[in-house]
């Protein structure tokens, strides 16, 4: 299930247009994670507040939001760009690799919310083959 | 047995009353048959499914849409009592049918996509995406419970 020269022109259109609110699309996915799949929790426990409107968890949403419009513009190398992302994620973090899945699902469910009308089933099924090409490329260290 | 929070039981009771199962029941077996198109084997029968505009337009495919969402009143009538209630239902598509589980789970996540877009960020807000998507995964494990 890679992704064809389609998918990627579809993920560029609509990453385009929605990227203005890039920063609330990250930041709200990563609240609704929190909150829906509480076992996420686990690996914010440094943080003082894990309510939707913390500052850790908008700042976090920010940078995740950041990540994507990055691996947008290097599609093509998805696993080149997000190499040192994915050394931390596996070394330092050691985030279980399930959790992408996980952020993927809520980040669909956001974008849903947000842009009922551009999030058609051929957006849906290109965004849900870039998340997953995004969390094998964040896997790639992991052993 | 599952324990639901009062939160939850009025959240998801809510969101089932604003749901027409008529229409949300259609999109999200749409979505389901072109975002994942490995579904597609078990509706051989339903005609043309050769491209998403035939999946969107075609008859068979929203009528069991309809049926499909249908069936979740019965989940939300016996919140305290799932797994007895679809039973008989998770025998007929393991042995009848011989849907692979796997399908319940996505099309769980089909239906709370449509419902996300439908209803957007103020009524599907986190607390009503997790009793919800709680609500489906229950119901998802009570039709993969009598597989063997």
């Amino acid at each position: 299930m890679s992704l064809s020269a389609k998918d990627k022109e579809i993920v560029k259109a609509f990453w385009a247009k929605v990227s203005g609110r890039a920063d609330n699309i990250g930041g709200d996915a990563v609240a609704r994670m929190l909150t829906v799949y509480p076992q996420t929790k686990t690996y914010f426990s440094h943080w003082k507040d894990l309510s939707p409107s913390s500052a850790p968890v908008r700042k976090h949403g920010g940078m995740v939001a950041a990540t994507i419009t990055d691996a947008v513009n290097k599609i093509d190398d998805l696993a080149g760009s997000l190499l040192t992302l994915s050394e931390l994620h596996a070394f330092t973090l050691r985030v279980d690799p399930a959790n992408f899945k996980i952020l993927a699902q809520n980040i669909l469910v956001v974008l849903a919310t947000m842009f009922p009308v551009d999030f058609t089933p051929e957006v849906h099924m290109a965004l849900d083959k870039f998340l997953a090409a995004l969390a094998r490329a964040l896997s790639v260290k992991y052993r | 047995m599952v324990e639901w929070t009062d939160a939850e039981r009025s959240a998801i009771i809510n969101l089932w009353g604003k749901i027409d199962v008529g229409e949300i029941g259609p999109q999200a077996l749409s979505r389901l048959l072109i975002v994942y198109p490995w579904g597609q084997r078990y509706f051989q029968a339903f005609g043309d499914l050769s491209t998403n505009a035939a999946i969107m337009g075609n008859p068979k495919v929203a009528q069991h849409g309809r049926t499909v969402m249908g069936g979740l009143e019965n989940a939300v009538k016996n919140l305290d009592n799932i797994k007895q209630t679809y039973a008989n239902l998770s025998v007929m598509h393991s042995e009848k049918l011989h849907v692979d589980p796997d399908n319940f789970r996505v099309l769980a996540e089909c239906i709370s996509l449509c419902v996300a877009a439908k209803f957007g960020p103020s009524v599907f807000t986190a607390e009503v995406q997790e009793a919800w998507q709680k609500f489906l995964c229950v119901v998802v494990s009570a039709l993969g419970r009598q597989y063997h």
